[in-house]
């Protein structure tokens, strides 16, 4: 038995000594080529798809190996990869492979050929505007009250906000108010001599409209407030702010003054003075203290005569964004756009910042630059768009999806080689659209005004996405 | 060589030798597992690369073990029929005339061919020795029961056991080793069973074994120590040589098979140094299988393939648990430690270096039932067996002892001490750390991927590799539930047929079971050790819903 062991073990100790390393080579990509008989180190390209299950063409050939899979023991060199799935639109790609390196490209959204949006609510209507942060999604078929709805897009359920009974049905609205995450929002309407501001609050089961004209000394140039405090309504004037509480129908003037920005989150207030301090209290004005990174921060980026949309992330993250476009944060290098920004949106999962202006898409990572200290680092996502009004993170901000000039479109976020974009449909002129990541669906309304849905991620693809609420 | 086989009473320079080697085993065990996690976050190519190359030395481990399982198996199986007394009564006739055998080693079959080729080899072996066997009227056992809180219920079928076999008991001396601080209904049921079984043996001894002996610990050791040095005035009294006296030291629990004594005779007998020898049976767990959860059914199966396997390995064999040796020997090496939880392996460690490295255990292809830990609940079962396997792990209070031994002997050929010095450390090592690397670790160096790495062909063909491999592994585990299903079967344990296949399927818990009742206590008692928190001796509970044997 000893000698058997003997044997046994040394035969497996050789077989060791030989397959390891042979293993170790493999996996760094070296291989023998066959026609040379020469080890040659090889890369691959690593392919997964949503929905999975595509089939692979490298050049013209055939992979066996559906998606999600690796091409390996590819020599350097240039490749077309092809992915092709019944039903979906082809995917296809110039790939530039090195040795010992992987090529990846995850999560590849494969866009069905026949989107087939479905009605998500019979009617035809004029204006479509997301609560953005809530499950409901504004519509409006005229501009009287009685003609707006709420659809609550996770459970499919549609209420008016103003029946025949309403005093409000008739009421025309001129503009909506709302703060992302906020379950109120405020209209904004009335007759000419007899304008009005309603809150309507969607916290129950219905909504429920109160007027609050009395509150308002003047109309103000903005309404913001807390989502974590919507009695507490913030309307901004030139230079000052007025607080309104909502509950206990108290009027507070003046309740914040030389502004020249201001944000609400979680309890606190944010401001930038005209003098370019940065300072956040509570509600009470109480406990103030610097929201800047660095309080020696050259100011110089936040001009004169601008007002700031002052944003606040987790992570510590605060963004301002200028009336003119510019965009600064509390962080060196404080500034990172010095014009034409329309919008942002993080992604705290993967920390990423999503930015853009009417003609481009950005998306940008803090990251630790060569000197080791972090920074913004931008990518362009898109470019050459004509009236870009809306974009949204998607599948793990691996996509986004833009809505330029009455256009849906999807693009990669870190594109391989080059732009990669999707056209997806036309929507009514001038109109908004919504993205959920929790259905997967994009909601809008066609060129002909009806309220629609794509199921752009495979339902079974969802319970993945859910992780991502953040997007 | 003379040595104080203890960690006390150290002059100040073996103190600290002793210490340094008591923070070894936790240390490199520790090294192991938060340098790779270090790693994979750091560095994590190299510590994919380094997970490749050890997954794949796993996996080889694995194929060397399931070889010898089956071997080993085989090797039961074949000797499971043997009628020993008849070998008995062969090596007698062998004593006498060398040649008197052939016409008796039948080899009809293929199972009594295997059977009859291991006993010419034994027999040959014996001849090539020089050594005469001593005759089996020679022979006499002293069973030692050791006893502390056990009931009836667990300690009678252990002597029944005895008294049943096929081996006449009245060869027997069975003593039981009971702690003076046993509570009364404990030594009440002592008493009754000796009282039940008095005449069946050649003796039945109760021997209180005092609380308070200076230089003792709570230990198992203490008390066995104490029976067997009773054991020795008895046998000195009587006459007896103690060259032929084979002792037994069990658990309270061991239910030994009937054919126990007579192949521990057999192996007595044919082994040429055999009073330079501890006998290894295979230790199963079926007193209360069916009575324990599937974790605890499976770690104890997991216990008996590990010996089996052990079993292949007679240059490298340790004691565990329940065994046999030479009373001579027992007697000149001075008994068990006193004051050392792992009394079992213990003895042979002593007696290896006792007689400079001339010790040797010889595995004999018989069982010992024991119980498997239990509790009241499954969570009580849970913690019991967690405690048990974290006392079997303090097993690594020997290395520090060992190392220290090895590194004065100098009778001890240089080739053994490093034989058993790396058996000793890998045992330990890989013990605490494997499951920690394959079920947590391998997996970090893709989790942990910065941009770098994830761009690198490592990062994808390495978790790829390591896939194949672990699929692989399942042929083994595969094997594993074919043997486990086989040993029950052939055990005498009468439980359904559905249950059986049922149990089969308890073995694909068998990761996370290894993790939490194996590599978790084994790294927990190495980290006492390294602390200097010293484990005591607790008994393991055990419960019996009936007097199932």
């Amino acid at each position: 038995m000893l000698l058997l062991r003997r044997i046994i073990f040394y035969c497996l100790v050789v077989l060791y000594f030989i397959v390891c390393p042979v293993l170790l080579l493999f996996a760094l990509g070296y291989t023998i080529n066959p026609l040379t008989r020469e080890v040659e180190q090889t890369g691959l390209i690593h392919l997964s798809t949503i929905p999975a299950g595509a089939s692979v063409y490298l050049e013209h050939s055939r992979f066996v190996q559906k998606t999600p899979t690796n091409i390996n023991e590819l020599h350097p060199g240039q490749y077309h990869v092809t992915l092709d799935l019944p039903g979906y639109r082809t995917w296809g790609k110039q790939v530039a492979v090195s040795p010992g390196k992987a090529t990846a490209f995850d999560k590849i959204l494969l866009i069905p050929k026949d989107l087939s949006p479905s009605i998500f609510m019979a009617g035809t209507f004029r204006q479509l505007r997301p609560l953005t942060g809530t499950d409901f999604i504004l519509t409006a078929q005229d501009v009287n009250l009685g003609s707006f709805q709420l659809h609550n897009w996770k459970t499919n359920k549609h209420f008016p906000l103003a029946d025949h009974s309403s005093a409000w049905y008739g009421f025309p609205v001129l503009s909506v108010f709302h703060e992302d995450d906020s379950k109120v929002f405020i209209l904004y309407g009335g007759g000419l001599w007899e304008r009005k501001y309603l809150f309507v609050d969607m916290k129950g089961d219905v909504p429920v409209i109160s007027d609050i004209t009395k509150l308002f000394s003047k109309d103000p140039l903005l309404i913001k407030w807390d989502p974590a405090s919507s009695n507490d309504l913030f309307p901004v004037y030139a230079n000052y702010i007025d607080r309104i509480d909502v509950g206990t129908s108290a009027f507070y003037p003046r309740y914040l003054e030389d502004v020249k920005g201001c944000g609400f989150h979680n309890n606190k207030i944010f401001l930038v003075s005209n003098e370019n301090v940065f300072t956040k209290y509570d509600h009470e004005k109480t406990k103030p203290e610097s929201f800047l990174e660095n309080k020696r921060m050259d100011t110089s980026a936040l001009g004169k005569n601008v007002f700031f949309n002052i944003m606040i992330y987790p992570d510590d993250l605060v963004f301002l964004q200028g009336e003119d476009g510019r965009l600064i944060t509390n962080s060196a290098p404080y500034q990172l756009m010095d014009k034409g920004v329309l919008g942002i949106k993080y992604h705290e999962r993967s920390k990423s910042l999503l930015v853009w202006t009417a003609g481009a898409v950005f998306s940008a990572k803090f990251v630790a630059g060569q000197s080791g200290i972090k920074e913004w680092k931008f990518r362009q996502v898109y470019q050459g768009g004509e009236d870009i009004k809306q974009c949204f993170w998607a599948l793990d901000a691996s996509y986004v999806i833009v809505n330029d000039n009455d256009k849906i479109y999807v693009f990669e976020t870190e594109p391989v080689s080059g732009f990669h974009g999707e056209a997806l449909v036309s929507v009514k002129k001038g109109s908004l659209i919504f993205y959920s990541n929790e259905t997967g669906c994009v909601y809008f309304l066609d060129e002909a005004g009806q309220f629609r849905k794509i199921q752009l991620i495979p339902k079974e693809n969802i319970v993945e996405q859910l992780l991502n609420k953040d997007e | 060589m003379k040595f104080n086989y203890s960690r006390n009473n150290l002059s100040e320079k073996e103190n600290r030798l002793e210490r340094f080697l008591e923070i070894l085993p936790g240390a490199i065990s520790w090294f192991i597992i938060l340098g790779m996690t270090v790693l994979s976050v750091v560095k994590p190519f190299i510590a994919a690369g380094i997970m490749v190359a050890f997954v794949l030395y796993w996996v080889f481990r694995l194929v060397y073990i399931n070889f010898f399982l089956a071997v080993s198996y085989a090797r039961l199986s074949v000797e499971k029929n043997t009628d020993w007394m008849k070998f008995i009564a062969l090596v007698d006739r062998f004593r006498e005339a060398e040649n008197a055998l052939e016409p008796f080693l039948s080899s009809e079959g293929l199972r009594s061919g295997f059977a009859a080729m291991i006993r010419r080899r034994q027999l040959a072996a014996l001849k090539a020795s020089g050594s005469l066997p001593p005759r089996s009227t020679d022979i006499y056992h002293l069973v030692i029961l050791p006893v502390s809180k056990e009931t009836r219920q667990v300690i009678e079928p252990s002597v029944k056991s005895i008294a049943s076999g096929i081996y006449p008991a009245k060869r027997v001396l069975l003593l039981i080793a009971l702690e003076e601080h046993s509570s009364q209904e404990v030594k009440d049921d002592v008493y009754a069973i000796q009282k039940k079984f008095q005449t069946n043996f050649m003796d039945f001894i109760v021997a209180e074994h005092p609380c308070d002996i200076p230089g003792e610990a709570k230990v198992k050791g203490a008390n066995a120590t104490f029976a067997g040095r009773k054991a020795a005035v008895y046998f000195r009294e009587k006459g007896f040589d103690y060259n032929n006296v084979i002792v037994s030291c069990f658990d309270a629990d061991t239910v030994a098979h009937a054919e126990y004594l007579a192949c521990l005779t057999y192996y007595f007998m044919i082994t040429p140094n055999r009073t330079r020898a501890s006998f290894q049976p295979i230790p199963v767990y079926y007193n209360n299988l069916w009575e324990v959860p599937s974790f605890a059914r499976i770690i104890d199966i997991g216990t008996s393939f590990f010996q089996l396997v052990e079993a292949t390995n007679t240059e490298k064999l340790v004691t565990f648990s329940s065994h046999s040796m030479s009373f001579q020997a027992l007697v000149e090496v001075g008994y068990w430690p006193v004051d050392m939880i792992s009394d079992d392996s213990a003895i042979f460690w002593k007696s290896f270096i006792h007689y400079d490295g001339h010790y040797q255990v010889v595995p004999i292809y018989v069982t010992v039932s024991m119980d498997i830990a239990s509790g009241k609940n499954a969570w009580q079962t849970f913690l019991n067996i967690y405690k048990q396997k974290r006392r079997w792990a303090w097993g690594v209070e020997n290395l520090p002892i060992v190392i220290r031994a090895f590194l004065q002997a100098k009778e001890i050929s240089f080739y053994k001490k490093l034989m058993f010095a790396i058996r000793l450390f890998d045992g330990f090592i890989s013990w605490a750390t494997w499951s920690f690397l394959l079920v947590f670790i391998t997996w970090l160096p893709t989790i942990f991927a910065g941009r770098e790495f994830a761009t690198t062909t490592m990062y994808y063909m390495a978790p790829r590799i390591k896939g194949i491999i672990f699929d692989l592994s399942l042929v083994g585990l595969l094997a594993c539930m074919v043997i486990s299903f086989s040993l029950l079967s052939t055990s005498t344990t009468e439980q359904r047929f559905s249950q059986k296949i049922l149990h089969v399927f308890d073995w694909l818990a068998i990761p996370v079971v290894i993790l939490v009742f194996s590599a978790i206590p084994a790294l927990d008692a190495q980290t006492r050790l390294m602390l200097g928190r010293y484990m005591e001796f607790k008994v393991t509970e055990k419960y019996r819903n009936s007097l199932s044997r």
